[in-house]
């Protein structure tokens, strides 16, 4: 710790330089950790992936949803995806199977994972965990998405499930791991942390977790289905305020604008390929810590490449659920989701809002 | 120029450094971040497990499991606590100049601490790396408010200051550090931006000696643009601080083309004048290009002396210019005769000019706190 020498501005501030080169090492611990358990050729892979992400023009995949994606949600819904109170991890890659395919129009599953990503891809699987293990992406769609990406040859450690703290993830019912497959990791882990660039998002300031900025080259955004005390809905667009240093400075104003602009960051509008928001429990109200008397078994995994336009249905899921336990609208209470249709709007144009011009496909199993 | 002093000063703040160096080596911050997990004070139990933050006018209605706006306030089970208790992530020993307090025992040293956190987003924070960032961010070491004491007495300072980041946020750990420091003989040194609301401030007027507030601008909208903060509330907390009794400064940072008209300024020191008096000490400091700001120069110098004529023409009788090393306008002239009371050059600072509390040559006295 020191002072800079900057009299009335009392500057204080942290050894960077030591901070510097104690991530360096921390990172090239944490390329040691990787590769113990693995060979020679998984040290190449990592510095592979490093130097891909640092240019993200480098990137195979186009930067934009395809035209027909945008355009399209895909609800997959199961009565029996619960059984005892559990969720059945065979029944979730079922609906993910069938969501993928009527998604892409590819003929079979392994098709439709590339679709979106090549092997030397580097996947992100973000989860949202705030909630603990009552009301978090479920652990079973998160190993569903990396079985299907391990089954059409992607390693097991180029994916990682990831949130912000390792202490969250455990509390979801996550095993923090950087030696099993797929990879599963904080952003509080070791040699990962927060990037120094600052981004603006309205007029927040934020670091990005490295998971995004320098270790993946690939983004699935797993959000879940909530209601939220103050921006009124919670899903695929908060759940990016899970790779900020500083979350809780983007609730001002319902999150309208910063929670759109932090979604049009190029780091991570890039590199989201894919939205597989996790309906199967939902809650109506009373979000975002797990409340269970609002808490519907809803059975749906919901697919699409546009971020708003799953926003934009499941936000008004939450009001069909509200309106039938007799509650108010969000709008109502003071808390529509504005942010979501500032997301739609120009300039940022991040998806589509109005729901006439999205095809909403729903399948039940 | 006191030298004796300085090199006093120098070997204090080698020693506390070495200190913070020893204490940091002796735990795992990342472990023990929390510090002393401590119920917070000033907010109310809302329902369904939520509650509302009282301390500073922002309000937040803080969920279960969710922070407030300065990251530093977590609600755990409709419980609200401050996990900045005991756990700084700044110690220093500074003159205390530097904060600036330039009618507050000038030449001695104040034993200086801040965790992480803020209640507002300035667009050119200096101290960005820990004011905007959460606790578990910072590389913090545990240090009781007993044990802050017995350190600032230790170096032989004469004050304990809250600073760099912002002590609201940290408000407990402040107000109690404050409390030891009383019985022990050493002030209490609150460097804030004023953001609270005016029951919390009144309280702490109680355990405090001075307060320096950081007043960022005369407009609301440069508040809620460049700082996210609002305007009134910060008005009316130095108000609260001014009718408490304790020794009152301001510092305005000049940013160029954003808070540097003179009919904002003329407006701020008629408003300072006839609310908190003309013996209130006013600095105008120099911005430097920092954090989200660094597309505007460095104030220049001519917009700093243009402030300072202006709050010496409104009638203001302690006007300073910051950041600029070696101006005049670092120094304090007696207000009845001219000459200098204390010299200032950078951190070196000679009272040989002020006499107990007076002026050493027409005898007018010097507002301030001298003893």
């Amino acid at each position: 710790m020191r002072v800079k020498n900057q009299r009335h501005d009392e500057h204080a501030v942290q050894l960077t330089r030591r901070k510097f080169i104690l991530t360096l090492c921390e990172a090239c611990a944490s390329a040691i950790a990787f590769s113990s358990c693995s060979n020679r050729k998984r040290i190449a892979d990592v510095t592979a992936y490093r130097h891909k992400s640092e240019n993200p023009h480098s990137m195979t995949h186009s930067s934009q949803p395809r035209e027909m994606e945008q355009q399209r949600i895909i609800v997959v819904r199961s009565k029996r995806y619960i059984e005892s109170g559990k969720v059945k991890p065979e029944e979730v890659r079922k609906m993910l199977q069938i969501g993928l395919t009527e998604l892409t129009g590819c003929e079979t599953v392994k098709a439709a994972w590339r679709n979106f990503f090549e092997p030397d891809d580097v996947i992100g699987i973000k989860v949202n965990c705030l909630a603990g293990a009552k009301m978090s992406s479920h652990t079973e769609v998160a190993n569903a998405i990396a079985l299907e990406l391990m089954s059409t040859g992607i390693n097991g450690k180029r994916i990682i499930i990831w949130d912000r703290l390792n202490r969250e993830l455990e509390s979801a019912g996550y095993k923090v791991t950087l030696s099993s497959e797929p990879l599963c990791f904080g952003t509080d882990t070791d040699g990962i942390g927060y990037g120094e660039e600052i981004y603006e998002a309205g007029n927040v300031g934020s670091q990005l977790s490295r998971i995004v900025t320098h270790v993946c080259t690939a983004l699935i955004n797993v959000p879940v289905t909530k209601d939220h005390g103050i921006v009124g809905y919670t899903g695929a667009l908060k759940n990016w305020l899970g790779a900020v240093h500083n979350p809780n400075k983007y609730h001002d104003n319902g999150g309208d604008p910063q929670i759109a602009e932090l979604n049009a960051l190029t780091e991570i509008r890039s590199k989201q390929k894919l939205i597989i928001c996790d309906a199967l429990d939902l809650q109506y109200h009373g979000g975002p810590s797990f409340k269970p008397q609002f808490l519907v078994r809803h059975g749906a995994l919901i697919i699409s490449t546009d971020p708003v336009a799953v926003d934009v249905y499941c936000w008004r899921l939450v009001e069909r659920y509200r309106k039938a336990k007799g509650l108010q609208s969000l709008e109502s209470e003071g808390r529509k989701p504005k942010y979501i249709l500032t997301a739609a709007s120009e300039p940022l144009k991040l998806g589509v809002a109005d729901q006439e011009k999205v095809q909403v496909v729903e399948i039940d199993i | 120029m006191n030298d004796k002093l300085n090199r006093r000063k120098f070997m204090g703040c080698i020693a506390c450094s070495i200190f913070v160096t020893n204490v940091q080596g002796q735990q795992s911050h990342r472990e023990k971040w929390e510090g002393d997990l401590k119920e917070a004070m000033w907010y109310t139990k809302l329902n369904l497990k939520k509650v509302r933050c009282d301390l500073c006018p922002r309000k937040c209605v803080v969920d279960d499991r969710e922070r407030g706006f300065c990251g530093v306030r977590e609600n755990r089970d409709g419980v609200y606590y401050t996990l900045v208790y005991s756990n700084p992530c700044a110690v220093h020993i500074d003159p205390i100049e530097k904060k600036p307090f330039f009618h507050f025992l000038p030449a001695s040293l104040s034993f200086s601490i801040a965790t992480a956190g803020c209640n507002i987003e300035c667009a050119y924070c200096q101290n960005w790396e820990i004011s905007q960032r959460r606790p578990e961010q910072t590389d913090n070491v545990y240090l009781p408010p007993k044990r802050v004491v017995d350190l600032a007495k230790h170096y032989e300072c004469k004050s304990i200051a809250f600073t760099y980041t912002e002590p609201v946020v940290f408000y407990e750990y402040m107000v109690d550090t404050a409390k030891f420091a009383r019985r022990a003989g050493i002030k209490a040194l609150m460097i804030t931006n004023a953001f609270i609301e005016p029951k919390p401030m009144r309280e702490a007027c109680k355990v405090l000696d001075g307060v320096k507030v950081d007043l960022k601008a005369f407009s609301e909208e440069f508040y809620k643009k460049i700082c996210r903060g609002q305007l009134k509330p910060v008005l009316r907390a130095i108000e609260v601080i001014k009718s408490s009794n304790v020794w009152l400064e301001l510092v305005v940072l000049i940013v160029p083309g954003l808070n540097d008209s003179p009919d904002e300024i003329r407006q701020m020191c008629n408003w300072i004048k006839a609310n908190l008096g003309k013996d209130v000490p006013i600095h105008f400091s120099r911005f430097i290009p920092m954090y989200k700001l660094r597309n505007l120069p460095p104030t220049p110098v001519k917009t700093l002396e243009r402030c300072h004529e202006i709050a010496k023409e409104v009638g203001l009788r302690y006007v300073y210019i910051g950041n600029v090393f070696g101006h005049p306008a670092e120094s304090t002239y007696c207000p009845n005769c001219g000459s200098i009371v204390i010299q200032r050059l950078g951190y070196k600072t000679s009272a040989s000019g002020l006499k107990d509390g007076r002026c050493a040559k027409c005898k007018f006295a010097i507002a301030g706190v001298w003893a």
